[in-house]
């Protein structure tokens, strides 16, 4: 039933989308009113003219406005002198003050929901602005300058890193981006989480291990990230340490008083093979790592 | 391994030919864009495809665009046929609403011909096997699982969903989208039976609705919205049952698989903002996550069926959360900003507690409910200084208080303990902008983590092994993190970056467990384009971390001697050191050889990991190294070491202004080493009365591959 709601719903989201098709000839808007810069700024025109900006129904740059609407407010000036830098245009440059640029920015987009908890973001303390990341001219989506991941990566480079080692979500596969976990525009919780806890996060895509589980094991209810890293390593599952290691930082001077599980007990042993020194370790047995609803014994210690 | 799925191609046909139909009144743009791959693999296909589709192929992509002055529809196809193919159309007018419909695929391959014994059933959650007939006693051989069937563990995501924003009454917003998730495949799943593990495959078939809803009032100084989520999680299995060949004939064993569960959350924001360049935002929110499942009453345990008395054979899970924050942010004056924040979350498990006797095991082995709240709060203060300085002090505390019992323990009903841990954070970052070639920044992070384990003790039968020994995650720690960092531009036409960060804990109140952790990473990074025809960029980084474990072991579980509670005891010591370095580096280079036809492109990666374990046995007699091993022989000179390669040449000739062809040549080679899986073995140990069967999970990942590949891209 709950399927063909869903279905339903869908169906009647792309009936009413191709609807939208039939608004889109609904007006065709004045011709654009920057072309007294183009003379001087044929590329910038050129790049403003493919960018959402230059649609007529949008309030600002294409307005009455125009080009002044981010580059103003002394337009004037800068055509009485001719052009040239530091002649009154206001440019998007590396020397502008950060806060100056943003408020260019937030006079038609201060409003968005995007952009509510701007104030307290990490990137604004840091320093950044909206040019930061977009442009005026950009035809992508958001009006980023370059693709999200590349864009994302090409500050937080260590990240880039831990993406591309041996186990990692499909980040550079593009079935991940950086925006479906963190809003770089802020958000109530650490990292820019998108969630008011790293949980709440994982959950989103991982429901399974949400529980409530009968016997639950504290450190995977309390924080995934006991574990497991969040974007790349070296170890399966992204786990942070290869069990038993991983497991010994708890588990320790309890449970199997057998010994470490060293290469004495790996399958290149010619003594005694032992299951925790082989395969997924701990897990050959521990399987519900993540919870378990299997009364007794084996389900208290999360082996079935 | 094509799955072929042109359904969502289908369905959503209606919408481009809705926005083919606008075509003559709008501004059509796109692109058509068929490719083919050719694909020749060496080793293992799974791990090169692991979120891809590893077979040769022909697929390509679709933009259309159709745009006017006022509103929009765009549709986008990628990979159109593979076992990532995704679609999406959006559309609506600037400013008063937008739609939007996906279809998204995503794989995840983990391991093609793994092999099991279990001859039917693979696919489903009853497992059975003609070795059912083998008896407790009689051994596993390596024949016995030739017998068996292969199969593939990989699951496939698909997903889609639809959107609605609504901005046609601003200030007022709404916006709501649904979405849905099947979850399809295998993945490998461990069940042992009187410490005899077999790896068996567990069937995925899930099935996840979300539903959001948010509606809002957003114009300056004001931000309201009030949000509400559901998702509901199905699983098709609540078991995963299997014949147990190590227990008598044709018993069944079992693993439990995870419960359906239901979520919903209800959320409150708010910011408005203040004189004085302030802003103060709010946000509250609560929500609830149930499950339920039916608790078996018997249990196979080594071949033996054990009776479990329940208190109820229903168990109902349920986790409320509440969660609530605030943020004062403030720039009264020109060189500073501030920030205070507080944040209150709070979980309340109300969760069944059932009592639960089991025949053959002493006392009741209830479970236990875990809850939490952590409780947090700082200042951060941003100063900025002559000389193009910003100093940003900060400080937070952290509170966290747990009331739940650690270890279970086998002999009695476990009593909850509360363990709480007080984090105080401080620190200070630095920037400097330098000049227009230079800018740097350093910063330096201090975490002081106390654990109250006042109550805590961990058990073993009587024996206190409380306070020498600690659990990592909330044990007491001393952490302090430097960061260096500067980006150089000597011309316009060269930049430079360099990181350094070196990070170390001591577990200062832990004399068991996990004692110290230290990293430091280095990163460079460097491009290069002296003129518009050509571009280099590297970039190259180097991690080491180190980690130092102290573990206990003993002669067995009844002997006193492995919690003894001299902590300094060395008869039962053994410490264990593990090195993890990681290197990766890269080059590119960019050539458009002729201008505006031909483009040609180059990229190396190599990407490698080196560990090490190393394991000391205390000097004494009590604890040493197996019969014909010493403290120099047992260390694992493996621990997840690979190398992998990857060169891609690729060349884009512009036959036209529309149409671009692009070819090139893709080389990956990936090579693995580890302790726990060189030498693999599908059945180890087999004996007259023990044996462990691996299903071959996770195992001989190398593979080297070649790939060829062709586009044609038509624009219009």
């Amino acid at each position: 039933m709950r399927k063909n709601i869903l279905m339903l719903s869908l169906i009647a989201g792309m009936v009413a989308l191709s609807g939208a098709g039939m608004f889109v000839n609904s007006a065709k808007a004045a011709a654009p009113s920057a072309e007294s810069c183009k003379d001087c700024h044929t590329d910038k025109f050129a790049s403003f003219m493919k960018s959402r900006h230059a649609k007529g129904a949008i309030t600002g740059p294409n307005g009455t406005g125009a080009c002044l609407t981010c580059h103003g407010p002394s337009m004037a000036a800068h055509l009485e002198k001719g052009g040239g830098k530091g002649t009154g245009a206001f440019a998007f440059g590396k020397k502008a003050d950060p806060a100056t640029k943003a408020a260019q920015c937030l006079t038609c987009h201060g409003d968005s929901k995007h952009l509510a908890l701007w104030e307290s973001s990490k990137h604004k303390s840091v320093g950044l602005s909206c040019d930061s990341c977009h442009s005026g001219h950009s035809s992508l989506a958001k009006n980023l300058k370059m693709p999200q991941t590349e864009l994302c990566f090409s500050c937080h480079k260590d990240i880039k890193s831990e993406a591309g080692r041996q186990s990692h979500h499909p980040i550079k596969e593009g079935k991940i981006s950086c925006s479906d976990c963190h809003d770089p525009h802020g958000s109530f919780g650490s990292k820019s989480l998108k969630a008011d806890s790293v949980n709440d996060l994982c959950y989103k895509c991982h429901a399974e291990k949400r529980g409530p589980f009968l016997h639950e094991h504290p450190p995977v209810a309390e924080n995934c990230m006991s574990c497991h890293i969040a974007h790349g390593g070296n170890h399966n599952k992204l786990l942070e340490q290869k069990a038993p290691n991983l497991c010994h930082n708890c588990h320790t001077g309890s449970g199997h008083f057998t010994g470490p599980y060293t290469a004495a007990n790996g399958f290149s042993s010619l003594t005694t093979v032992a299951a925790r020194a082989v395969g997924r370790s701990c897990l050959n047995c521990h399987a519900a790592i993540h919870g378990s609803t299997t009364a007794g014994k084996q389900g208290k210690y999360l082996a079935r | 391994m094509k799955k072929y799925n042109y359904l969502p191609a289908v369905l959503l046909l209606p919408l481009l030919c809705a926005t083919g139909a606008q075509a003559a009144d709008n501004e059509v743009t796109g692109f058509v864009m068929p490719s083919v791959k050719s694909v020749h693999i060496s080793g293992n296909k799974a791990k090169y495809g692991e979120y891809g589709d590893p077979d040769s192929n022909i697929s390509g992509s679709v933009e259309v665009k159709s745009e006017s002055d006022t509103g929009y529809v765009t549709f986008n196809a990628a990979d159109i046929a593979q076992d990532t193919q995704n679609y999406k159309i959006e559309g609506g007018q600037y400013g008063k609403f937008r739609l939007d419909a996906f279809y998204n695929e995503i794989q995840h391959n983990n391991t093609f011909d793994a092999k099991t014994f279990y001859a039917g059933g693979v696919g489903t959650n009853q497992l059975t096997s003609p070795l059912s007939n083998v008896r407790y006693g009689q051994a596993i051989t390596p024949d016995m699982v030739i017998l068996g069937n292969t199969f593939d563990y990989k699951v496939s995501r698909d997903q889609y969903g639809a959107g609605l924003r609504l901005d046609l009454m601003k200030p007022f917003f709404a916006n709501l989208s649904v979405s849905r998730e099947d979850r399809q495949g295998l993945k490998p799943i461990g069940a042992a039976n009187s410490s005899f593990p077999a790896e068996l495959p567990e069937p995925v078939d899930y099935k996840t609705n979300i539903i959001q809803a948010e509606v809002g009032y957003g114009k300056n100084p004001y931000f309201a919205s009030v949000g509400y989520t559901h998702s509901n999680f199905d699983n098709a299995y609540d078991a995963l049952y299997f014949t147990d060949i190590y227990a008598t004939a044709n018993q069944t064993s079992f693993v439990s698989l995870p419960p359906d569960n239901d979520y919903s959350k209800f959320d409150l924001k708010g910011r408005v903002k203040l004189p004085l360049k302030s802003a103060l935002a709010l946000a509250y929110s609560e929500s609830q996550a149930t499950s339920e499942a039916t608790l078996a009453s018997t249990l196979n345990a080594g071949g033996t069926i054990r009776t479990i008395t329940l208190g109820d054979s229903l168990f109902d899970g349920r986790v409320d959360t509440t969660n609530y924050s605030a943020v004062l942010t403030s720039s009264p004056l020109d060189f500073l900003d501030g920030k205070i924040f507080y944040k209150n979350y709070e979980t309340k498990n109300k969760s069944d507690k059932i009592s639960i006797i089991e025949s053959g095991t002493t006392g009741q082995l209830g479970n236990d409910l875990f809850d939490y709240n952590k409780e947090s709060y700082g200042i951060e203060v941003g100063l900025k200084l002559p000389g193009r300085v910003t100093l940003t002090p900060f400080y937070t505390k952290v509170e966290t208080k747990r009331p739940f019992t650690l270890l279970p323990s086998t002999a009695e009903f476990n009593p909850s303990y509360d363990v709480t841990t007080d984090d105080n954070i401080y620190g200070i970052n630095a920037k400097w902008k330098g000049t227009d070639f230079i800018s740097a920044n350093i910063g330096y992070e201090r975490l002081d983590r106390d654990d109250n384990m006042d109550s805590f003790r961990m058990k073993h039968g009587d024996t206190d092994l409380d306070p020498y020994t600690r659990e990592s995650y909330i044990a007491s720690q001393k952490k302090n993190t430097y960061k260096l960092g500067f980006d150089v531009f000597p011309t316009d036409t060269l930049s430079l970056g360099f990181t350094l960060k070196h990070k170390n804990i001591d577990y200062d109140e832990t004399q068991v467990g996990l004692t110290g952790e230290r990293s430091t990473s280095y990163g460079a990074s460097a491009s290069f384009t002296p003129n518009d025809t050509v571009s280099f960029s590297a970039y190259a980084n180097y991690e080491t971390a180190t980690r130092e474990q102290l573990v206990r072991t003993g002669a067995g579980a009844t002997t006193g001697s492995p919690v003894d509670t001299d902590p300094t005891d060395a008869a039962y010591n053994i410490t264990t050191t593990l090195e993890d370095k990681s290197f990766d580096w890269g080059v590119g280079v960019n050539v458009v050889a002729i201008p505006k036809t031909l483009i040609l492109s180059a990229q190396f990666d190599h990407t490698r990991s080196d560990g090490l374990v190393d394991y000391t046995y205390g000097p004494t007699s009590a604890a040493v190294p197996p019969a014909g091993w010493t403290n120099e022989t047992i260390d694992f000179s493996s621990w997840d070491d690979y190398k992998k390669d990857a060169l891609q040449l690729k060349g884009t000739y512009s036959l036209s202004a529309k149409v671009d062809l692009t070819g090139g040549y893709a080389y990956e080679k990936y090579k693995y080493s580890d302790g726990h899986y060189d030498n693999y073995r599908n059945v180890y140990n087999a004996s007259a009365t023990a044996g462990g069967y691996l299903s071959g999970a996770n195992a001989n990942p190398d593979y080297t591959a070649n790939v060829v590949f062709l586009a044609a891209k038509y624009k219009f």
